[in-house]
């Protein structure tokens, strides 16, 4: 048969090579910055850009989506091209998608530390760059599409389904999270609220794990661990199951992140089951990767890329055990809200995702560019560095959870909590933080010694940019294997396909949504439950902007040690005009969602102004800026309009009014504090921040008392 | 209208067992399909991605040697 000649190109994968890099260092530099402000937090050097609550988020999307993201799409456009025997479909595309996507993660890198976001964990970025966000990501999907149906190969190699069920399944968890209805160019409410946003925040928030950090990197390792073992997977079979009963279950899990909230029940179990389940298809992909390297254990001792693979294989089975073992009730009971959950995330963030990317770097690079790679000692050492750089940062961190919770939990004899005061258990585990950035920090110096490598290996060879290759074309003739036709012709159909792992995907979002959305009955209402007046709306959006919640629960579960702490458990129908819903995942401090009334005004300012003359050792940082930034009255309008447009009960016209009665509230609270001897201006944001605050939790404490 | 539909059902949670029944039924069939795979396909799939490395490793050498 006649060969085609043709080329693949190596420019594209190599831009995103440099950009994970470049944008990993930031974003693990951030991380590290993040570590040390737990115990130091003047190291926010008095910035409110650089304060914890707006740039944790800042690290989380720099690392997910810059560091990880850029790996996946130098993964998949390097091996996308070689399993189709192809070039990419368009250099074009290519290059909108890379150039679009880097701009994205700039906008965020502007935008997080100014505190314009939405609140919503890993999707914090704003309307404008979502929808950039979407647009670039169908780039993405046309070009590989594209590259998959000129493909020269018959056969659509098991690496391609994994890049397809990632493409088609962040597209709908992306637009459907993403629904939000602009006040302005950098503010907007999304139409969901309370409970309903929690369900989908999370049902995004988990699914972006599956989606984004592992059903890529599975293809990634589908593609590059035989490629690094020089040998097959393990078990083909093993990888058709892996991937359908994987991309099924995955997306019916998300409830296990709301445990024992005010989440409906069924919901929450249905979560925890599914997630029992998913240790089978998890651990089934574990040992498929693994167990390629049958034979071949020898190699793995003198070669660092397998090195970092099979610790990074590891990891992965390692938390998709821990995974489901913290969604099942009780152990969720002691761990949920406490360091727990960064340990586990970070096993699989550093181990898992970071140790893929690095053992792929290592075998990508010296491909590219036609050589060995400088120095496997370096290698040897940034594996050792970075593997004890988990090591110290998870270990402390699970046994800080550990203690924090049992600390929490703890009753006298007398049946009191014996550890009242928050801040106690916070100090207790601070020995654990510190130990946990120099983890951190080993780690981030494993990074230098990778890009040093790299650059010296680049240097040793010439970057081939256009890879000649040949291949025959894709003739369609009639399939000579007879048996198991239906999966096979399958599986030539990329359209087909794609849709079918949509359907696939869709069923479990829509059983665990659609009841949600719709059904009364799973919003229990609470007459008493009224909507935010406009200062307590501007204060809450003030918590927004300062990440908060990033630190701060607003849900108090219905367990005794934390209605004694907090007061009266949180219930579904109190959060019915909370667009977006403030629950929070880690309780850094303590939950605030019965704040309101529990101490005065003049606390509350003293506390901003600094935490420490309150609370001696506190580590929440100073707020001095609320102090002197003025409270933006000429959005409330546009503020109160989009909050009636999405079901709150604003009356008609109260627009207008709306600041009159802003003023009014922001009086009566800067008159209290001038009594207690701090003459503030009321246009304040503080005022408006301390608002929010005495509201939180009030609407059913009168006639359900709490006392604290 | 679908709301009315979803509301008239007496228990949310069979959709749960729903689900369940679901997940098992393609879990049935996925298996099945596996199972019947034809031996030749797979051992084909298997070495797809090995197959360039040669090609590759061929075309570095030779690089090389023009180099």
């Amino acid at each position: 048969m006649q060969v085609e000649k043709f080329s693949y190109d190596n420019q594209i994968v190599k831009q995103f090579t440099i950009a994970a890099l470049v944008f990993g260092i930031v974003g693990m530099l951030v991380g590290l910055i993040l570590a040390i402000q737990l115990y130091m937090p003047e190291l926010n050097l008095g910035l409110q850009y650089i304060t914890f609550g707006r740039i944790r988020p800042l690290h989380t999307n720099a690392v997910i989506f810059a560091f990880v993201g850029n790996i996946i799409f130098a993964g998949v456009y390097y091996s996308l091209q070689r399993v189709c025997k192809t070039r990419m479909f368009s250099g074009l595309l290519s290059q909108i998608h890379f150039w679009g996507w880097q701009t994205i993660i700039v906008l965020a890198a502007l935008s997080l530390p100014l505190g314009i976001t939405t609140g919503k964990e890993y999707a914090e970025l704003e309307w404008p760059i979502d929808l950039m966000i979407a647009v670039v990501w169908l780039t993405f999907g046309a070009n590989m599409f594209g590259t998959i149906i000129k493909r020269r190969e018959k056969h659509m190699y098991v690496a391609i389904w994994f890049y397809i069920a990632t493409f088609v399944t962040i597209t709908i968890l992306h637009v459907v999270n993403s629904i939000e209805i602009p006040v302005s160019l950098i503010k907007s409410y999304p139409i969901y609220a309370g409970v309903q946003d929690a369900l989908t925040q999370w049902w995004y928030g988990h699914n972006a794990v599956a989606f984004f950090l592992t059903t890529p990197y599975l293809g990634l390792m589908y593609y590059f661990l035989p490629k690094a073992a020089n040998r097959p997977v393990y078990s083909y079979r093993l990888s058709i199951l892996h991937f359908w009963a994987l991309i099924f279950l995955y997306i019916w899990a998300g409830p296990h992140h709301l445990l024992y909230t005010a989440l409906p029940d069924w919901a929450q179990s249905l979560g925890t089951v599914f997630s029992v389940m998913l240790i089978a298809p998890s651990w089934g992909g574990m040992l498929n990767g693994l167990l390629t390297l049958r034979g071949a254990w020898d190699r793995v001792r003198d070669n660092p890329i397998l090195k970092f693979m099979v610790v990074a294989v590891t990891a992965y089975g390692m938390s998709t055990f821990e995974g489901p073992m913290l969604s099942l009730k009780n152990f969720n009971a002691i761990t949920h809200y406490t360091d727990w959950t960064i340990a586990h995330a970070h096993i699989g963030a550093l181990g898992w995702n970071g140790f893929l990317s690095f053992g792929l770097l290592y075998w990508l690079i010296p491909k590219m560019w036609g050589t060995e790679l400088y120095s496997k000692k370096l290698a040897n050492l940034h594996f050792w560095v970075g593997t004890l750089g988990i090591v110290f940062y998870a270990i402390p961190l699970y046994w800080a959870g550990l203690t924090q919770s049992l600390m929490w939990k703890q009753f006298t004899p007398l049946g009191i909590l014996q550890y009242p005061n928050f801040l106690e258990t916070v100090l207790q585990i601070i020995p654990m933080y510190i130990l946990r950035s120099i983890g951190g920090l080993l780690y981030f110096a494993g990074i230098f010694l990778c890009v040093y490598n790299l650059m010296k290996t680049a240097k040793l060879g010439t970057f081939i940019k256009n890879e000649e290759a040949e291949a025959a074309p894709y003739i369609k003739e009639k399939d000579q294997m007879k048996r198991g036709l239906i999966h096979r012709w399958l599986e030539k159909r990329p359209a087909q396909f794609a849709l079918l792992a949509l359907v696939v995907v869709l069923i479990g979002g829509l059983v665990e949504l659609i009841p949600t959305y719709l059904v009364k009955s799973n919003i229990p209402t609470i007459a008493s439950v009224k909507p935010y007046t406009p200062l307590e709306l501007q204060g809450r959006d003030i918590y927004i902007r300062e990440g908060c919640n990033t630190c701060h629960s607003q849900m108090v579960r219905p367990f005794r040690s934390e209605t004694e702490r907090y007061g009266e458990y949180s219930k579904v129908g109190e959060f019915v005009y909370d667009h977006p819903f403030l629950w929070g995942s880690k309780r850094t401090g303590p939950d605030l969602h019965r704040e309101g009334g529990k101490y005065s005004n003049l606390w509350h300012y003293l506390h901003f102004e600094d935490p420490r003359q309150m609370s001696p050792g506190s580590i929440m940082p100073p707020y001095p800026w609320l102090f002197t930034q003025s409270i933006d009255t000429s959005i409330t309008p546009a503020k109160i309009n989009v909050m009636r447009s999405i079901g709150v009960p604003y009356e008609q016209g109260y627009e207008d009014f709306a600041n009159q009665d802003l003023m009014k509230q922001a009086n009566i609270i800067a008159d209290d504090l001038l009594n207690n001897g701090v003459p503030t201006e009321p246009d304040k944001e503080v005022i408006a921040l301390i608002a929010y605050l005495q509201r939180l939790g009030t609407d059913i404490k009168g006639n359900q008392t709490v006392n604290k | 209208m679908i709301s009315k539909y979803l509301s008239s059902l007496e228990d949310i949670s069979t959709f749960g067992i729903i689900g369940l029944v679901i997940f098992f039924g393609i879990f049935i069939l996925l298996l099945v399909w596996v199972i019947k795979l034809d031996k030749n396909y797979l051992a084909k799939m298997e070495n797809l991605p090995l197959e360039n490395q040669i090609e590759n490793n061929h075309k570095t050498e030779n690089k090389n040697e023009i180099e």
